[in-house]
């Protein structure tokens, strides 16, 4: 019986199996015809790249006989993708259109692997270099200039995401495809996320559980690491940068190499940060921070067969600003005169460990993919002893994903998969009363999503079960720490239909998207039994053991006008979230810490828009002028607002690039426009927040003689505004964000073909 | 291949001296009836056990504080 399984299994995986093929082929102007050398071929599914030589010509070796899609982009050329059956073509001439500008709609982005005017959700992407042209000093603040996502921050160090007024636990962050886990219910606990070695970063707006499973009803946010190096190259960088605000220092290193069937990158950083300063000149107390991140991954290709391991590792002490142990405490309670980097309490010390094995087949008309991740995050809260901590908790989440896409017709592609995670949370040797009891979580879920397209028409549809089972344990330590704590076990199950539907119609001049899409989110163990006080928040959380799932539909239009020098962009969106949960200020204290219950809204609406306009004046083709606006209004079913809405902002960039002769060359100026409207739609208890503006200036820079060399200079807040975001949970404290802030950074590039 | 275990044996160094805590020593005080005390500075395991067990004085045990605040 076993041969005769054993010859069946060997028959069928042969069948569907073909062996490696060479590719080669050439790109040229496609009105001239003439070759485009330094083009660059991708093949992102396999994590595949190539630079075309002088005659525009570039070859593959180890192509699967499968459906494959290229990218190809070359400066100055509107990128095209390709899908090329390989088996019955081995050789292909790409065509490319020139282009003086690079607008938005020519932008591929990961989650589908689509040019973005093709995608049926929502979703914008960003670089890297352009999240951090204008010097944003963390991500958290980069993100800002994405229409849309604002940031809740304590201090700088620790900032939160939230996308179209939901942030927290209703925002689902991925690196790289693995799903971050690092307690993301606490407002302290910041992304887990870091820039180093990143490529970019794509935000899904909105309910996004079908391809990613619970929680993501305000959307996902993608991490996504730089590809690997060209086949047969290697390149690496240092970079270093100083910031006046903080006396701030991040320093990167990154070194990619490719050797045909295996490919290695490996970057680290060292960010250090000493209190911020304010724009009165004085700084915030215990605002400063230090982190280390290491990331590597490892490529393998072989015949049909893909192989990619990754690994992160984090280590971070985060000082926590807003601290003080008087009862009646004032703003000038948290603020020095004297600058200090010296580690002091509270603080936090977080050490992430994320890893991910991701294994990918193709065959003649299908793909396979299946990824096992582990995400480890250890976090210690120290607050009043320097060697002991007051929380130290311990979240182990390990995943799996498999999802088979399997290509009916060329143009009708049918995808299925299973995704899931294991979750432990424990307290592993909390020494102050717990906020939390140890549970463990467990998540199912099984969908399929189908996509096609008929000439100007795109659709997609798809269909997702998913179950969460959440059990909490007795704690069995000494009752002094868990007195005030709901101890009673709880044994739960959640589970929910999800559905996305929608359409892209594309024309020369339009991009017209309608979509249609559900999520659910299985309320949290601190939603449902915290009991305590929530140091890194500063106030006393009481859960509610009786919190139902939050249910989310959002109804998406998109309206988006291309022309050649301008593009504009109009996203009007209407999310319906039934059983939302919220934390309610009451009007009670415990000890010197405001009580704050966890409730839930029958219905609550969150809608508004974006909207975006990128403009080139076709008389002066270097300057790129780019400006988007955002709002979010939420209430309840009788109209009553919600709190934390984020204030309705606009963000606008100028950027003149510069041609010169110089040998020491300003490549480029940006100036750049933030506006926070003022925010008068207050919930209960909550206090409105003023307008501010915010301008900062950057430059590019470099050698004329050597591309190796880079630097970038500039000022962030230019102005030196004194503001407070309306998200920040420091706002009643009246903690200011900080003032003005230069910045200087040097960048070193090297880049070898390997011998071979 | 060299040149890639070298690279990496590097960044480990780094990752290694970087992930490594140095010695850590604190200044201590605690707060008598007659007012704050300072107690002088203590490093790793004497800082450890006097934040765990506290101060005696006069049969009195007494909650020790290391840090600024």
């Amino acid at each position: 019986m076993q041969t005769k399984v054993g010859i069946f299994l060997y028959t069928f995986i042969f069948s569907l199996v073909s062996f490696s093929q060479s590719f080669e082929g050439k790109v040229v102007d496609s009105k001239t015809k003439e070759a485009i050398p330094y083009a660059r071929i991708s093949i992102e599914s396999l994590h595949l790249n190539a630079t075309s030589d002088s005659l525009g010509t570039f070859h593959f070796d180890q192509l699967p006989a499968a459906f494959v899609e290229f990218k190809v982009t070359a400066f100055d050329y509107r990128p095209v993708l390709v899908k090329i059956n390989i088996p019955t073509t081995n050789s292909a001439l790409f065509e490319l259109t020139a282009q003086h500008v690079l607008l938005d709609e020519v932008i591929v982005t990961a989650s589908e692997g689509k040019l973005r005017n093709e995608n049926i959700t929502s979703i914008e992407y960003r670089s890297k270099k352009s999240l951090f042209e204008s010097g944003a000093t963390t991500m958290g603040e980069a993100l800002n200039l994405m229409a849309g996502v604002q940031q809740a921050t304590i201090g700088v160090g620790i900032a939160k995401p939230v996308i179209r007024g939901l942030g927290g636990m209703r925002v689902v962050s991925y690196w790289s495809g693995l799903r971050i886990e690092n307690q993301q219910w606490g407002d302290d606990h910041g992304m887990g996320a870091s820039e180093v070695g990143l490529q970019g970063i794509e935000i899904i707006k909105g309910p996004a559980s079908i391809l990613y499973g619970a929680d993501a009803l305000g959307g996902v946010i993608h991490y996504i690491d730089e590809d690997y190096a060209s086949t047969n190259t290697a390149e690496g960088y240092a970079s270093t940068r100083f910031e006046s605000n903080s006396m701030g220092t991040t320093t990167e290193v990154g070194y990619k190499i490719n050797k045909g069937k295996l490919k290695f990158n490996l970057f680290a950083n060292y960010i250090n940060h000493a209190d911020f300063q304010l724009a009165s000149g004085r700084f915030i107390q215990n605002s400063r921070f230090w982190g280390t991140n290491v990331k590597m991954s490892l490529g393998y290709i072989k015949g049909n067969y893909v192989f990619n391991l990754r690994y992160h590792t984090a280590y971070n002490r985060l000082g926590i600003p807003g601290h003080t142990h008087n009862e009646n405490a004032t703003t000038e309670d948290f603020l020095r005169d004297v600058r200090s980097r010296r580690a002091t309490l509270p603080a936090q010390l977080i050490f992430n460990n994320f890893l991910l094995a991701e294994n990918k087949w193709f065959f003649k008309r299908s793909e396979l993919l299946f990824q096992l991740g582990n995400t480890n995050n250890f976090l210690r809260e120290f607050d009043e002893k320097v060697t002991i901590a007051r929380t130290r908790l311990g979240l182990n989440n390990s995943t799996y994903n498999l999802r088979y896409t399997y290509h009916i017709l060329s143009n009708i592609d049918l995808k299925f998969g299973a995704q899931g995670m294991v979750q432990t949370n424990r307290n592993t040797g909390t020494s102050m009363a717990y906020l939390i009891p140890d549970g463990n979580s467990m998540d199912n879920g099984a969908y399929a999503l189908l996509s096609a397209t008929h000439k100007k028409w795109r659709f997609q549809a798809g269909l997702r079960y998913d179950m969460r089972l959440i059990t909490s344990f007795r704690p069995e330590v000494d009752s002094a720490l868990t007195t005030n704590l709901d101890v009673n076990p709880i044994d739960r199950r959640y589970s929910s239909w999800n559905t996305s539907a929608g359409a892209v119609h594309n024309t020369k001049r339009t991009t017209t998207r309608f979509n249609i899409s559900s999520g659910f989110r299985a309320p949290h163990l601190a939603e449902l039994l915290a009991n305590g006080i929530h140091h890194g928040s500063s106030r006393y959380e009481i859960g509610d053991r009786n919190l139902v799932s939050e249910q989310a539909i959002q109804l998406d239009l998109a309206l988006e006008l291309h022309f050649e020098h301008l593009e504009i962009i109009i996203n009007p969106y209407f999310n319906r979230i039934q059983n939302f949960i919220y934390l309610q200020n009451s009007d009670s204290m415990i000890g010197s810490y405001k009580v704050f219950e966890f409730r839930q809204l029958d219905l609550a609406h969150l809608y508004g828009g974006e909207v975006g306009v990128h403009y080139h004046p076709h008389r002066i083709h270097r300057l790129h002028l780019e400006s988007n606006f955002s709002i979010t209004i939420g209430q309840d079913a009788d109209g009553n607002a919600l709190n934390l809405m984020p204030q309705p902002n606009t963000n606008n960039r100028i950027r003149f690039d510069i041609a010169n002769k110089q040998k020491f060359q300003v490549k480029s100026v940006l100036l750049e426009h933030q506006y926070f409207l003022p925010q008068n739609r207050v919930g209960m208890n909550e206090l409105p927040s003023g307008e501010y503006h915010l301008v900062h200036l950057a430059l590019d820079m470099g050698l004329r003689d050597n591309e190796q060399f880079s630097f970038k200079a500039g000022v962030r807040n230019v102005t030196n505004s004194s503001f407070i975001t309306h998200l920040s949970p420091f706002r009643n404290l009246g903690i200011p964000q900080p003032g003005i802030n230069f910045f200087l950074s040097i960048k070193y590039n090297f880049s070898n073909p390997h011998k071979q | 291949m060299k040149k890639v275990v070298r690279f990496v044996l590097t960044v480990v160094a780094f990752a290694a001296f970087s992930l490594t805590s140095c010695k850590k020593c604190e200044e201590c005080h605690y707060d008598g009836p007659n007012g704050e005390v300072e107690l002088g500075e203590f490093c790793d395991e004497e800082l450890e056990d006097m934040e765990a067990n506290g101060y005696v004085a006069d049969s009195v045990t007494y909650e020790v504080h290391c840090h600024e605040h």
